[in-house]
């Protein structure tokens, strides 16, 4: 029986042996992903306190270090947003977002359809961030597959630096779907945009051309002024202008093919503008370039893109009024210098409060552990785990623009509340009229909404100087 | 009778409780991660998923977690080894589909099996990861003694002063660690009788 258990032994301690030590460590980034994600699925966080004595127990950086670093953080956090929300507002201009798409409701069929297109285009954005004015510069090489596919690769960069983000943005336009990627971050967003109402009309900036070179006139329900003829490249080119909430639009076309010679993007005011330029037609394209599934390697993360509605908007000028000593903005639109200002502002502050969160504190200590001295590597490994918040948030705070947006002419919108003081008594501030209705929805400086008839709209004095 | 503490955790888990489950996730995240790890051949991406589902399992079903049948480490581990086997059935499925009966993953029948892995699901696996995953379940002071011994080659002395205890007591912990091994690896891995032997005595589970 002991002779027994002494063999038993000594075969048990040779199968440890040459186990070895079975300790395993899991990838540090996965390990946190998931470590939030079971934090996120038990409840919500407890009081900032705990954060707050959670992040004193943490053993990173001495207070005047893990200051600087949160100042760092914070900032690269807003550059972040502004990459997010530029690949968003890329999408949504070329989803048709800006009314000038929504308003072409009575389509001619497409005649000698284009099959695929490339083009590129130069966007410089201004900024106001910190106080100071920055300028974005995105350059993008686009590619068209018909019917409905589009694959934009940006690389944006901020003033004259010369580090650039690159990412890439796939839409199908009648899918309602889309794939942004950071190849750098091996970071996938997929971007379902099935609840936003498909625009009527046209689907690609190609078919709208073609429609207005051929008509020769402008629509009944559009804002499309002709520009005459003019020179590009050496190639005669007919010109129109068109207006939407989001942009003006100026597009020259071969008038004998109703193609795009070029396209200029005015945001309106000093908050950026963009060219399309070198337009090429019909060559082959591998449809792999249009595909909306994540290449592999890549960790995923998703945009269930909801319909804006006027509470967005009324949110969204609750925050700048907040930010802006209590005085609504001097106009509407995603690049309005106080909009920028209290996103970012509100981007900051909740940036701030995140990085208070256990879970955040913990992911800032295993990276740093991580990374040690190499701080890019330590930046870029934050940026991709922050990112998920990042892009929610630059989400919220961009709704409200984006129903702003969405209103087409026959929507016959109005804002009148530049230098208005939020909560001023029976002050309109804006107006406009939903698809379909009747009456107007007035929205006061309250910030409350009444519905009024087109006569008594009239009576109002803010609409009358409008 | 359980202890207080653990009853304590295991309520405040049950309550949604934040600083409990980020202290648990700290305290056996890598532990289960290694475990499935091992038992699924090194291989990293079905781990991590496999480990994301014990996690997801535990928070749904923690309510099914009672202090007074065991701690929830045995319990997190449970889930573990179901889901592992799960894996290995399903495999085993959809390679052949003709074997599928009325509980094709044999969920309702694992529950009685005290070993690493239910033994039909067992013999799938590498003898040295099936070892590995079973040293992993130990409890970190008759893991800490068991390395120590045939890994690291301390003798029991050298081992008594690292863990701050006398040379009898890492003897009874080498003695109870060979012991829960013995359960834990079954016949399979050991095929001279000591599973049989191991699984009728008190404790083997871990």
């Amino acid at each position: 029986m002991s002779d027994q258990l002494n063999r038993d032994d000594e075969r048990l301690a040779r199968l440890v042996r040459e186990a070895g030590d079975p300790s395993v460590l899991p990838d540090p980034q996965y390990a946190q992903r998931l470590r939030t994600m079971i934090l996120a699925r038990v409840g919500p966080s407890e009081t900032v306190a705990s954060a707050t004595e959670d992040i004193r127990k943490a053993d990173v950086p001495a207070a005047w270090e893990r200051t600087r670093q949160m100042k760092r953080i914070a900032k690269f956090a807003v550059a972040a947003t502004i990459l997010v929300a530029s690949g968003i507002l890329a999408g949504w201009l070329t989803i048709g977002g800006g009314s000038t798409n929504i308003a072409f409701a009575e389509v001619v069929k497409a005649l000698d359809a284009v099959r695929t297109a490339t083009y590129e285009c130069t966007m410089e954005m201004t900024n106001a961030m910190d106080g100071n004015t920055h300028t974005i510069n995105i350059n993008m090489k686009c590619f068209f597959l018909a019917p409905s596919c589009e694959r934009n690769e940006m690389w944006t960069s901020m003033g004259t630096g010369t580090d650039k983000a690159n990412s890439i943005l796939i839409l199908d336009h009648k899918a309602m779907r889309g794939l942004t990627l950071a190849p750098e971050q091996k970071l996938a967003t997929v971007v379902d945009l099935t609840k936003i109402k498909r625009p009527a009309g046209p689907s690609s900036p190609f078919e709208m051309v073609r429609q207005l070179v051929r008509e020769g006139r402008s629509n009944l329900h559009e804002k499309v002024e002709s520009l005459g003829k003019k020179e590009i490249d050496g190639r005669v080119a007919v010109g129109f202008r068109t207006h939407s909430n989001m942009a003006d639009q100026i597009f020259w076309a071969d008038p004998q093919t109703a193609r795009l010679v070029q396209v200029e993007v005015d945001f309106g005011g000093d908050s950026g503008h963009g060219v399309m330029s070198n337009f090429r037609y019909d060559m082959a394209l591998d449809p792999s370039l249009f595909s909306l599934a994540p290449p592999a390697g890549y960790t995923i993360n998703t945009i269930e893109a909801t319909m804006p509605g006027e509470d967005d908007l009324i949110n969204t000028l609750r925050l700048i009024a907040e930010h802006n000593d209590g005085t609504f903005p001097s106009a509407l639109g995603m690049g309005n210098r106080e909009f920028l200002q209290a996103t970012q502002a509100a981007s900051i502050s909740a940036t701030q409060e995140f990085l208070k969160e256990p879970e955040t504190a913990k992911l800032l200590k295993d990276l740093q552990a991580q990374y040690g001295k190499d701080k890019d590597g330590f930046m870029k490994a934050w940026m991709k785990a922050q990112m998920p918040f990042t892009q929610k948030l630059t989400q919220k705070h961009m709704q409200g623009m984006m129903f702003y947006n969405m209103l087409g002419s026959q929507n016959d919108s109005h804002y009148a509340g530049m230098g208005v003081k939020l909560g001023t008594p029976n002050r309109p501030i804006f107006w406009y009229k939903p698809t379909g209705a009747d009456n107007y929805r007035v929205m006061y400086a309250d910030l409350s909404v009444k519905e009024m008839t087109p006569g008594d709209l009239e009576k109002l004095p803010a609409a009358k100087s409008e | 009778m359980a202890d207080d503490e653990e009853s304590r955790m295991i309520s405040a888990l049950k309550q949604g409780n934040r600083s409990t489950w980020s202290a648990a996730v700290d305290r056996h995240f890598a532990e289960v991660y290694g475990f499935v790890f091992h038992l699924v051949g090194d291989d990293r991406a079905v781990a991590e998923d496999l480990n994301q589902e014990v996690w997801l399992h535990a928070i749904d079903g923690i309510s099914q977690c009672d202090a007074l049948r065991g701690s929830f480490r045995n319990w997190l581990f449970g889930i573990a080894r179901r889901r592992v086997a799960l894996y290995y059935r399903r495999r085993a499925v959809a390679g052949n589909p003709t074997s599928l009966s009325s509980d094709p993953l044999g969920e309702t029948a694992e529950s009685r099996d005290v070993s690493v892995l239910p033994k039909d699901v067992l013999e799938q696996v590498e003898r040295a990861g099936v070892v590995r995953a079973a040293v992993l379940l130990l409890p970190d002071d008759r893991r800490e003694a068991l390395l120590g011994k045939y890994v690291e080659g301390l003798s029991v002395e050298t081992i008594a002063i690292r863990m701050g205890r006398t040379a009898k007591a890492v003897e009874s912990l080498l003695s109870r660690a060979r012991e829960q091994l013995r359960g834990l690896l079954g016949g399979h891995v050991m095929p001279d009788g000591d599973g049989r032997r191991a699984m009728s005595k008190r404790g083997v589970v871990p």
